[in-house]
Parts: structure tokens; C-alpha cells; sequence
């Protein structure tokens, strides 16, 4: 079972972690100089805006007659819907003419001249900015008066803030944005594997380096590992295979011993009881025989894949009836007429004898094992509409029920309530020898009962087709 | 016929002592190479069982020995060595069959027969198949001491079939063969020529059994008792 998703390492995952954060500091400090570049605007074009209003102010009043201000001037000034705005007027020579008397007191000393001075205060509690400027009164050129224009800060801030939600807005989006393309853009990245994907999963049992031009830089590091745990894995396999060969191998003469005593007690005619014994020994040794052939042909398929024993021209039509020909006399000994039917002319594979022979050997094994005494069985060998050639064994025996059909290639399975005795080999090495020529084996049903084994070899690459 | 058993497996070699003394020949037995290759030097054999896996001097390296020495000795050997590349490496020593252990005494006993008709054939040009007897230069044949009338073309066939025994004779080869005879032979005259040789053939304990789309194989009667037990 695979743990759950979630406790799995994601590219994704770390990834967007890995950007996630910083773009959120980042973000932060983002926002904190936004909201002090809005600040700094808004301060200069405020401050601007006060001295305007202190000079023009000024400008009013130093062309009034009289150090009273009119009815508009103070309707101008007093004008204030947000509350927000002070002013004063004050003579040198009257003190207060108008507005707020407490604005004057701020003043810092240094603010003299004609040129206007801006300073920050507090009033009510509240952060003021103010712009002072002086100028000659008109009518008596010894008095002068100062005008003073504040205001809170709450303006400027607000316009900061404005900005800045608008910053921060502005910025969650694109953050999300690039997120999301990183969402994707992972997704998309690692359909490069897609290629090597599809090869390592059209792979059965091969162990060769994976390493090849579709492999991404960034994975090599993985495939060389891989590669080197095939390695491994195939010194192991070829360990094993050679262990089980040798085994067999050691089995083959202490049987070939115990078959020839037996041969030798049952010809020295012993007592009934004793002949039944002596023949089911000789059946036993038989089938452990058979079993020791089967366990070295299965290792023969699985050690060596075919690119590396350098697959050979056959001619499956000579090839195949020389096979059948030489199971002949033991199909006549098991009662089983053995026949084989195919066109004259050559029927070109591209494999190896060997385990060709194999094949058919462990095809015809079991045909005349389950099929039994009496039972008919026929090699077929044809040219396929593809160019393919199809090889067929069929018996006419008890045959497999259609739903374990699919079941017959595995290794050790046999069909229940079969007790003849086979290895349950034989059609294992069939599938390896096939997946190792790269051809399909297909169990039906004979055409009127038993079981008929296809193996449909592919076509030859033309490039070898037109040789020789 | 004497033949030399060359084994160092004391339990096979034991069974096959066994079996071939049942079938009336006289064996010699050796357990290693150096020791066959010696009796191999000393005596006149008619057949040599070898084992490729012996002590002292490899069977590899005895056959190689004798078949240097221009020795024609048939020689069957018997091997755990599995494997085609292994058959042809052995055929090509100059092994005249091949018997891979372990091997049912049933057909260790028929490629004995077979090998040591050869050696009768070449001896002296004559076969013999149970109760059938064939004077290949004179072209006759025998069941027990009756003569059997035989056309040139079915002694040919007959022969064809006989000096392949053991081994399925396919049809293309059976016409190739009767060439000789018959400057012409349609796979109709082969039908015809099979069945009046079957019928003559009948009474003798010998036949000819079809293989169905191989060809045609020389039944003995050793044959059909095996197909008995």
C-alpha cells in the first residue's frame, strides 16, 4: 500500500513553500516603503497646497484696507466641513485679528521673513502641519501680520493608505499569479518525464541502464542511481538463475541414475506389487526429470534478453517440423499422435534458436501432458496479414475453462483439481521466451475443444528482412 | 556387439551396463578419461557411450582423440549439458547422437539400436530391423528367412526409411532420395510406392507409421513394446 498523499515530498508543495514565503516578506517590506514613498507625496503636495493657501491668504489680506477682515475673507477661511483646517491671522501691532489664537503660539522662532515656513504641531491632541508666512500690512507698512494655515494630518494619511491598499492589492494578485503559474508550471515542467515514463513502463523484466537522451539533466542523478540498483539487481538475478542452473544441473545425474535402476528392477521381472511400485517411481522420476529441464529453460529465458545474444535470421519453416520431428517418438510412446502442419516455402523470424525451441518444446509438453493418451496435437505454422508469423500448438483434451485463461502464463499456476503432475512451469517459459522475441502469446480454446496456444512473432524490421 | 562404457557416475553407469547387457552386448566399463582413452587405444569397439563429464581426461578430449586417430566408432554420448549450442558443440566433435541426462531407458535403448545398425551397414552392407533383414548392394530384403519381393523403387524407399530409423523421414526427402530410381517422383507415386510397401511390409512386425505433415517414420517392434509398457 502507498502511504497517503499528503505525508509524500511534493514538488509542488515545496516549491511554492520555498516561494511562498519570501514573497510574503517581501510583500511586507513592499507595503511599508509604498505606504512611506504615498506618504512623502502626499506630505509635498499638502505642504504645497498650505502655502498656497498661506500666500494667497496673505495676498488678501495685505490688500484689505484696515487690519479687519471682511465677511468673505473669514467665510473663505472659516470654510471647513471635515473640521480639519485652522487658521490665524495675527498683527504685530494687535495682536489676533482672527482664527484660532492657539496656532500662534507654535510658531517657531526661526520662522521670520517674507518666505513661508512649514512646521508640525499638535492641537486637540491631534498631529497639525502649518504654514506661516508674514507680510507688510498695506496701509501701514510698520505692521506686519502673520498668517498661519494648518491642518491635520488625517488627510495625507488616508491618501497614503489609499495607496498602499491599492499597492497591496495590486500585489496579492500578482503574487497569486506567480503562484499559480508555479501550480502549473510544474505540472507542465515534469511532462518532460512523460517519454521516459512510457518507456520504463512498457518494460517487463528489463534491467538495462534507463539512462538515455529523453532522460532530463536534472533526473540524471536518479537514473544513474537506478541504473546502478539494476546493476546490482541483475548481478543478483544472474546469481540466482546460475544457482537454480546448477542446481538443475546436479538434479540431471542422480535422475538419470534412479530412471536407469528402475529401468533395470522393472526388467528383472519382480513381483506385481513391485512393477506398480517400479512404475510409479519411473512416473515420478519422469516428472522430476521434466521439472529439472523446465527450471534450466526458464533460467536460459530470464538471464539473457535477447539484444544481448544477437537475435539471428530463423527460418521458423525448417526450424519448427525438425523440433516436432524429434518429440515424435516420445508423443508415440505417451499414445498422443503428434502432427504439425505449415507452408513449404521459409517463414523468416528474427530470434534465436534456442530459445525458440524452448518454446515449442515446453508448447508441446504440455499439450501432450493435459491432453493425455489419445489426444490429438498439432504444431500450426502460418504467415499473418501483418507480415507477422503465428505459431500455434493445439490438443483436443479437456482444454481451460475460458475465465483462467488469462491466468495460464504465471509462473507455478495450475489448473485446480489437475493432478497429472505438471511443473506448472511450462507455460511461464513460454511467456518469457515470447516477451523476450517480442511476441504475443494467445490461449483459446481449440477449434473444437482443448486448448490452443498462438504465439504471434512480429514482423522483421525490413533493414534485416531484405539480408541474405 | 562390444561395446565401451565410459561413465563415472557408478550408479548410471551401472544402469547402463545393465540395460545394454539385457540387450545381449558384452560392455566394458571405465570410471574416467584417461582410462577410456587407453581401452579406446587396446581395443576394437563397435559402439562408445560417453560421458563429456569425466575425471582425469575430459570426454570432450577422448572423442577429439579418437576421431584424430581416424577412428569410425559411433559414439553416443550422454551429457547434463543442456542446451542447443551445447548439441552442436558436441555433433561437432564427431559425436554421432546425444542424449541428454536424464534420459528414459526406453530411448537410450532405441539410439543404441540405431547407432549399431550403422556399424552393421558399414561392416558388412546389410540391416537389420527385428525380423527384417536388407542386402543393401543386392537390393533384397528378408523376413526372417523368407524373401520378400520388393520393387526397385520400394527396396529404395524402404532403405530411405531404414538407414533414418529412429528419425522422421519428411516426404521431400524420401523423393530426393528415391532419385535414383526413378528419374521422376509426383507426391502421388510417393502415396502409391508408401502404401504397397505398407502392404508388403504387413506380417513382418515392422511398418510405417505416418507422422501427420513430417513425413514417415520405421516402425520396429522394439518400438511398439515400448509404446506398451
Amino acid at each position: 500500500m502507498n502511504p497517503p498523499r499528503a505525508s509524500r515530498p511534493s514538488l509542488r508543495r515545496r516549491l511554492l513553500a520555498f516561494l511562498a514565503i519570501p514573497m510574503a516578506v517581501l510583500l511586507l517590506l513592499d507595503a511599508l516603503l509604498s505606504y512611506g514613498v504615498a506618504l512623502t507625496y502626499a506630505d509635498r503636495v499638502h505642504d504645497r497646497d498650505l502655502v498656497d493657501d498661506a500666500l494667497t491668504l496673505a495676498k488678501l489680506l495685505g490688500s484689505e484696507p484696515g487690519s479687519r477682515l471682511t465677511q468673505q475673507a473669514r467665510f473663505l477661511l472659516e470654510y471647513d466641513p471635515d473640521g480639519r483646517d485652522y487658521f490665524s491671522v495675527a498683527s504685530s501691532r494687535y495682536g489676533l485679528l482672527a482664527g484660532d489664537g492657539r496656532l500662534q503660539g507654535s510658531l517657531p522662532a526661526s520662522a521670520s521673513g517674507a518666505a513661508p515656513t512649514l512646521y508640525d504641531t499638535r492641537l486637540d491632541g491631534h498631529g497639525l502641519r502649518a504654514a506661516a508666512v508674514r507680510v507688510a500690512a498695506a496701509h501701514d507698512p510698520g505692521e506686519s501680520l502673520t498668517i498661519t494655515v494648518a491642518e491635520t494630518l488625517h488627510d495625507r494619511h488616508e491618501q497614503a493608505r489609499e495607496i498602499l491598499l491599492l499597492a497591496i492589492a495590486m500585489q496579492t494578485l500578482l503574487i497569486a499569479c506567480v503562484l499559480s503559474l508555479v501550480w502549473f508550471g510544474v505540472g507542465r515542467g515534469l511532462r518532460v518525464l512523460d517519454p521516459l515514463t512510457a518507456r520504463l513502463a512498457a518494460r517487463s523484466h528489463e534491467l538495462t541502464p534507463i539512462d538515455g537522451t529523453d532522460v532530463p539533466q536534472e533526473i540524471r542523478p536518479l537514473t544513474r542511481t537506478i541504473d546502478a540498483l539494476f546493476g546490482r539487481l541483475r548481478d543478483m538475478l544472474a546469481l540466482h538463475d546460475r544457482f537454480i542452473a546448477d542446481a538443475a544441473h546436479q538434479l540431471r545425474t542422480p535422475l538419470a541414475g534412479l530412471s536407469l535402476q528402475v529401468d533395470r528392477a522393472l526388467a528383472d521381472s519382480p513381483t506385481a506389487a513391485m512393477t506398480e511400485a517400479l512404475e510409479h517411481i519411473r512416473q515420478l522420476t519422469r516428472r522430476a526429470a521434466r521439472t529439472s529441464s523446465q527450471l534450466l529453460a526458464l533460467t536460459r529465458a530470464q538471464t539473457a534478453p535477447l539484444d544481448d545474444v544477437e537475435p539471428q535470421r530463423l527460418d521458423l519453416a525448417k526450424l519448427v517440423p525438425e523440433a516436432v520431428a524429434q518429440r515424435v517418438h516420445e508423443a508415440i510412446r505417451a499414445g498422443v499422435d503428434l502432427g504439425y502442419q505449415g507452408p513449404a516455402q521459409p517463414l523468416y523470424i528474427l530470434g534465436e534458436a534456442a530459445g525458440v525451441q524452448d518454446l515449442l518444446d515446453n508448447l508441446i509438453d504440455n499439450a501432450m501432458h493435459y491432453a493425455g493418451r489419445g489426444a490429438i496435437v498439432t504444431v500450426h505454422l502460418r504467415q499473418r496479414g501483418d507480415g507477422g508469423i503465428s505459431l500455434a500448438v493445439e490438443d483436443n483434451g479437456p482444454g481451460v475453462p475460458a475465465e483462467l485463461l488469462p491466468r495460464l502464463s504465471e509462473r507455478f499456476f495450475q489448473v485446480a483439481g489437475n493432478s497429472q503432475g505438471g511443473s506448472g512451469l511450462g507455460l511461464a517459459i513460454v511467456q518469457r521466451i515470447a516477451e523476450r522475441h517480442r511476441a504475443e502469446v494467445v490461449y483459446r480454446r481449440g477449434e473444437r475443444r482443448g486448448l490452443r496456444v498462438d504465439v504471434h512473432f512480429p514482423p522483421m524490421p525490413p533493414a534485416v528482412a531484405q539480408l541474405g | 556387439m562390444r561395446i565401451l562404457l565410459a561413465e563415472d557416475d557408478l550408479s548410471i553407469a551401472d544402469g547402463i551396463r545393465a540395460s545394454l547387457r539385457r540387450g545381449g552386448h558384452a560392455v566394458d566399463h571405465v570410471a574416467d578419461g584417461g582410462l577410456a582413452d587407453a581401452a579406446l587405444r587396446d581395443h576394437d569397439y563397435d559402439l562408445l557411450v560417453l560421458d563429456l563429464g569425466l575425471p582425469v581426461l575430459d570426454g570432450s578430449e577422448v572423442l577429439h582423440r579418437l576421431r584424430h586417430r581416424g577412428k569410425s566408432v559411433p559414439v553416443l554420448v550422454v551429457t547434463a549439458r543442456d542446451g542447443l549450442a551445447e548439441r552442436i558443440r558436441v555433433l561437432d566433435l564427431g559425436a554421432d547422437d546425444y542424449l541428454v541426462k536424464p534420459f528414459a531407458g526406453a530411448e537410450f535403448e532405441a539410439r543404441v539400436r540405431a547407432l549399431l545398425r550403422r556399424v552393421s551397414s558399414q561392416g558388412k552392407p546389410e540391416l537389420k530391423l527385428g525380423r527384417l533383414r536388407l542386402d543393401l548392394p543386392g537390393h533384397r530384403a528378408w523376413v526372417d528367412q523368407a524373401p520378400l519381393e520388393l520393387t526397385a523403387r520400394e527396396f529404395g524407399l524402404l532403405e530411405a526409411l531404414a538407414l533414418r530409423v529412429e528419425r522422421v523421414t519428411s516426404r521431400a526427402q524420401l523423393i530426393e532420395a528415391l532419385c535414383d530410381w526413378d528419374q521422376e517422383l509426383t507426391d502421388n507415386g510417393l502415396d502409391i510406392a508408401i502404401h504397397r510397401l505398407r502392404r508388403k511390409l504387413r506380417g513382418s512386425g515392422t511398418s510405417v507409421r505416418t507422422i501427420r505433415g513430417l513425413g514417415y517414420l520405421l516402425e520396429e517392434p522394439a518400438d511398439q513394446a515400448g509404446e506398451q509398457a
